[in-house]
């Protein structure tokens, strides 16, 4: 039994489908990430899980009962707690913002003060206790809208881009305690996020939201290293992608002819199948002379251009198949890649991930 | 002209004297107008705060008809009022007519579309956000909705502050249904209307002072309320 069920989701707004036949389950105790760029329909997702908002179709289970937005709730809302997006504080003090939820719970005085104390040490955010919320900054106001979340302990705990406004030091601080959260076994995480490294961070399971649709949903390592779509596959760092075809094969090593250049991929699609090979930036080798690899793909290329960008650099290489490759700064200053250079690639044949055309 | 200053000199004098009658009119008026602000105000906010957190049909077209009533004449609450009270009219059996109570009413009654129009214009200036947050931290509805108003306190007392004012000042409805009773029931405004027309001036300007104090009063707090808001 998962936590959470969602069965056949849509929304329409006035008439236009925000989110269409969306099927998920959530697991206890894991970090769920919604990962898709923006106005895939993420906020309108988590807002539906949430209990904030109500679906056009379909339904929502947690610990299989069906559950509803709207009408007196609070039962089952007490359940969930979701921090928006933009950080919203109430017009009072740190510390009365933390203690809401245990307020409303009526939970007595003696109770909250030591929780509301706790927490604000936890989050480090004790020298504001008595500061108004309202005049902190961006960063710290999404602290103290985490620490409010947290502290009622929430079954679900929703998090729509809980990093969207932070910078990299509180963005960080933020993430350890989100895994603190799930580590310490109270609660799920269900999250949104638009940034890659930090979905891979910090998911065991990735959901793919685009337009509105879920295009592949898995556990990390399939959806990163096996992305079933073209789309997915482009949102989760594949830069290149090249169309071909499947011109010969033995046993799963297929020959793709591109424009008038041939790769070697594994893939048992038949022969004559139009495929998208799909590659990740890093999984590109550079060297000045032809080298003797085990890489069954070794090409000669054209640098069209370099931008050096700490610590890693992208280079943007022409040949008979364009393509774009990322290395270190270091190695692109040792072998002096400047426009211009002839140079050789190599990719490994595992490193690329074939997706045959639908 | 010496005539209104010697007036204006013997009011001031009324009031640093303590006038017994004076103070009397003014501390009734006060009492009935605080009253009449203090009940509408415990209906209507609340109200106000169901009305903004629902949705239903027609809700657009009601918010409407409550702004239109913001200035609805004194007079005709007065009439409202009586007529309901009146030996013949459907309430009269309570002999109400001619009390401070009827009074506080009709000024309650009065001061209600403009409480309750200006309490949903506070709160739909609160951050829809904040009303999603308080649910989704496990608030029922409720204590949403006591949350949302907690949010627009400030915008909210501006709000009671101008109804309280708008009650002290009208004259309408009280001579209608309280009929200026020496004693029990005249306030400023009734006192004022009735000395200027019997030639008392100083009275009526004591009395008048003492009215454009409270409104200053009421508009400095309200003053003070709306820089707070931001």
């Amino acid at each position: 039994m998962s936590l959470i069920t969602v069965t056949n989701l849509g929304k329409n707004i006035q008439g236009r489908f925000i989110l269409k036949n969306i099927n998920l389950k959530f697991e206890k105790g894991e970090i769920s990430v919604i990962f898709g760029p923006t106005s895939a329909g993420k906020t309108t997702l988590l807002r539906i899980i949430g209990l904030l908002d109500e679906p056009t179709t379909g339904f929502i289970t947690i610990n299989d009962l069906e559950v509803k937005a709207g009408i007196n709730n609070a039962l089952f809302r007490r359940k969930i707690s979701m921090v928006l997006q933009k950080p919203v504080v109430f017009n009072s003090s740190v510390w009365d913002n933390v203690a809401y939820g245990l307020r409303i719970r009526g939970l007595s005085y003696e109770i909250i003060r030591n929780k509301v104390g706790e927490t604000l040490n936890h989050f480090g955010l004790e020298k504001y206790a008595s500061v108004n919320a309202r005049k902190l900054s961006g960063g710290e106001m999404q602290k103290v809208a985490l620490a409010r979340a947290m502290i009622v302990e929430p079954e679900i705990l929703i998090l729509d881009e809980p990093m969207a406004n932070l910078d990299v030091k509180t963005s960080g601080e933020v993430e350890e305690k989100i895994k603190d959260y799930v580590y310490s076994e109270k609660g799920t995480i269900i999250m949104s996020t638009h940034d890659l490294q930090q979905g891979q961070r910090l998911a065991d399971q990735i959901s793919v939201i685009h337009n509105g649709t879920i295009t592949q949903y898995g556990d990390k390592g399939t959806v990163f290293y096996h992305p079933e779509t073209v789309e997915v596959a482009r949102f989760i760092g594949f830069d290149n992608i090249l169309t071909g075809i499947i011109v010969d094969r033995i046993a799963d090593l297929s020959v793709v002819k591109i424009s008038q250049h041939y790769l070697e991929v594994i893939s048992n699609e038949p022969v004559g199948t139009e495929v998208d090979i799909c590659l990740r930036p890093e999984d590109i080798t550079i060297s000045l002379n032809r080298p003797s690899t085990s890489a069954r793909n070794t090409y000669l290329c054209e640098i069209k251009k370099v931008s050096y960008l700490n610590p890693l650099t992208r280079v943007k290489l022409d040949g008979n198949i364009p393509l774009t490759c990322l290395i270190t700064s270091s190695s692109a200053r040792d072998l002096q890649l400047t426009t211009g250079m002839q140079v050789y690639v190599s990719i490994k044949t595992t490193a690329m991930r074939v997706i045959p055309k639908k | 002209m010496t005539e209104i200053w010697q007036g204006f000199l013997k009011a001031v004098e009324l009031i640093i004297t303590f006038d017994r009658e004076v103070m009397e009119i003014a501390l009734r008026s006060l009492s009935i107008s605080l009253l009449a602000t203090l009940i509408a105000s415990i209906l209507c906010i609340p109200l106000g705060g169901i009305l903004q957190f629902y949705f239903f049909t027609g809700k657009r077209a009601l918010i409407s008809l409550i702004q239109t009533f913001y200035s609805v004449p004194t007079v005709l609450v007065g009439l409202f009022v009586f007529l309901l009270f009146s030996r013949l009219g459907p309430l009269g059996g309570l002999n109400l007519l001619f009390t401070p109570t009827i009074m506080v009413l009709g000024q309650a009654i009065l001061i209600t579309p403009i409480l309750i129009g200006l309490t949903i214009s506070a709160l739909s200036g609160v951050d829809k956000s904040l009303k999603d947050t308080a649910l989704s931290l496990g608030a029922t509805n409720t204590q949403a909705i006591i949350t949302i108003i907690k949010e627009a306190r400030f915008s909210i007392i501006s709000a009671i502050l101008l109804a309280f004012g708008r009650a002290i000042s009208e004259v309408g409805c009280v001579i209608m249904v309280g009929g200026n009773i020496r004693g029990f029931t005249r306030v400023l405004t009734t006192a004022i209307a009735l000395e200027t027309q019997r030639g008392e001036i100083e009275l009526s300007l004591a009395l008048g002072l003492i009215l454009l104090l409270i409104s200053l009063t009421v508009n400095l707090l309200l003053n003070i309320y709306q820089q707070r808001k931001v």
